[in-house]
């Protein structure tokens, strides 16, 4: 397994909000977690993210704990997560966004600012073709310069997609990639994210829109009220009675 | 008011812009990048103007050189204020960071004041015949001090909009929260833009300096006309600094005829008033920032 969540437990303030949550993500998965509103789905994705601290159970990516790991040093070993919101660098424009997100580059420095060798020039040449190729594979190209702040809120999940990309991660943490994005291009953003997976990176996708995440991927798990009730291939799941019985006398 | 009194009140309304610009680059800057109005930038020029007295005291004539140790001294002041005091300060409000740059403008005029005494120095300058152009004196050392502060300018928008550290200086002032989590170095960024603001103010400085006369209290005389280039221009915008600096320098000067030299400073500020009033968030606020 690639990512594992073992039997993770977290309160707030007395509140049980995650009970001994597991959930195995292979390397190049594709797996889905639903659940009614409150059943703990952005708390469990702050614990795997670390930024939030699990109070029992373990986080481990590629064999290794990640308990005691910031979020940067999670994404250094190739385990990033996106918001649901995405929060681009609005004045920078679409190339910027994807420029600045590439990590360990060299002409950070003030003094190379200038002076730039042979070996910053290419390190920026590099960075500059990712970021191209990024932006045809992801269909920003037409939109490279503009400030993405101008950026619909499809396009913004895109650009979140591309800049996750700029690092070269193993396996991205999905919050609500539908969320405030125009229905027309729910197919085109499923249609990327499916790409970005078969090219090998694996996806854990909290999602509310459950047609749309069960047409994506091969694996759902159902979180209610802190608990994992079902996990499985989404059909099994959805037909499962316990999962009926979240969703009909759930908040939701 | 005739041609040639209008002309030179106007070049010499251009090379105070500059100044205020300047300075007002050096306070925007800081204000997009590290959130706070840095009310030591006006006397941390002072302190580059002196090293490049100092460096004249030690016989060397060449302005180029004493420009020069003047931006060095200014970078290494930014960045050990920023070391010692602003990192510190990182998170906390606004105005306790503008309380400390108070205090800081303080403590530097104080031991400028200490080390070099109170009166008036002078640049050397070698006298040079104006250049004139039909009844307009243009002085060949004023040239050069437009040259040298728009040169400063344009290294400085070089630097922000041309190179990879200026990228991660507009994406720290854009959302420092996502530069962090995006894996760049906010720390290193705060150096660098520090280092910059130091050089700025190091030749803003060396041309007050030497369009007029050294003085203690130079920086901080130039600070309120730059807090109101850097609002006029738009907070955190280097292009409004620049185009609102020269705006007030120009009405300044050109209003001398008129209201007298006293209150040529109290005109730039009525100008600055209207415009608010049509333009409340300045001439170029939210458009060109930086951030």
């Amino acid at each position: 397994m690639s990512l594992e969540i073992d039997s993770v437990s977290k309160s707030f303030g007395g509140l049980q909000i995650l009970q001994d949550v597991s959930i195995a993500v292979p390397a190049g998965g594709l797996v889905g977690l639903i659940g009614p509103n409150g059943a703990g789905k952005s708390t469990l994705f702050a614990v795997v993210g670390g930024f939030e601290p699990a109070d029992a159970g373990h986080v481990r990516f590629e064999g290794r704990t990640l308990d005691s790991l910031s979020p940067q040093a999670r994404a250094r070993q190739g385990l990033m997560r996106t918001f649901q919101v995405p929060r681009p660098f609005s004045h920078l424009t679409v190339r910027e966004n994807l420029a600045v997100s590439a990590p360990g580059q060299k002409g950070e420095r003030l003094r190379f600012a200038f002076l730039a060798g042979g070996m910053l020039k290419r390190e920026q040449a590099a960075i500059a073709e990712q970021a191209g190729k990024v932006m045809d594979f992801l269909r920003l190209a037409p939109v490279a310069d503009l400030p993405a702040g101008q950026l619909s809120g499809g396009q913004r999940k895109l650009l979140e997609l591309g800049r996750m990309l700029m690092c070269k991660p193993r396996m991205i943490l999905l919050d609500e990639p539908f969320a405030g994005v125009n229905p027309v291009l729910y197919a085109e953003i499923a249609d990327r994210i499916v790409a970005i997976n078969q090219s090998g990176i694996g996806f854990l996708i909290v999602e509310h829109n459950i047609p749309a995440l069960t047409r994506m991927v091969n694996e759902l798990h159902v979180l209610d009220r802190g608990r994992i009730i079902a996990h499985g291939p989404p059909d099994d799941v959805l037909k499962d009675a316990r999962v009926r019985t979240a969703y009909i006398g759930g908040a939701s | 008011m005739n041609a040639a009194l209008f002309f030179n009140l106007l070049l010499n309304g251009v090379i105070e812009g500059l100044i205020i610009g300047l300075a007002a680059l050096a306070l925007n800057l800081v204000f997009a990048v590290a959130r706070f109005p840095n009310t030591a930038t006006g006397d941390i020029m002072t302190v580059g103007a002196y090293a490049g007295i100092a460096v004249q005291g030690l016989g060397i004539s060449s302005t180029v050189l004493q420009m020069l140790a003047a931006v060095v001294v200014c970078m290494a002041l930014c960045v050990v204020l920023y070391r010692l005091v602003f990192r510190r300060l990182q998170g906390r409000s606004m105005l306790a960071v503008l309380l400390a740059s108070i205090g800081l403008a303080f403590i530097i005029r104080a031991a400028v004041f200490l080390i070099a005494g109170p009166e008036q120095r002078v640049f050397q300058i070698p006298l040079q015949r104006a250049i004139d152009i039909g009844g307009v004196a243009l002085q060949p050392s004023m040239l050069w001090l437009a040259v040298t502060a728009f040169g400063c300018m344009a290294v400085v928008f070089a630097v922000l909009f041309l190179t990879p550290i200026g990228r991660r200086m507009r994406a720290v002032a854009d959302n420092r929260a996502l530069a962090r989590t995006s894996g760049i170095d906010v720390d290193r960024v705060m150096v660098a833009l520090w280092l910059l603001t130091g050089a700025v103010c190091g030749v803003a400085g060396m041309v007050l300096g030497i369009n007029t006369v050294v003085m203690p209290e130079n920086g901080w005389n130039i600070l309120l006309p730059a807090f109101a280039a850097a609002v006029l221009g738009g907070v955190g915008s280097p292009v409004g600094a620049i185009v609102a600096g020269l705006a007030l320098g120009i009405v300044q000067e050109l209003s001398t005829p008129f209201v007298g030299f006293t209150y040529k400073i109290a005109l730039s500020f009525v100008a600055l008033i209207v415009i608010l009033a049509i333009r409340p968030r300045g001439l170029f606020g939210a458009a060109v920032k930086v951030r």
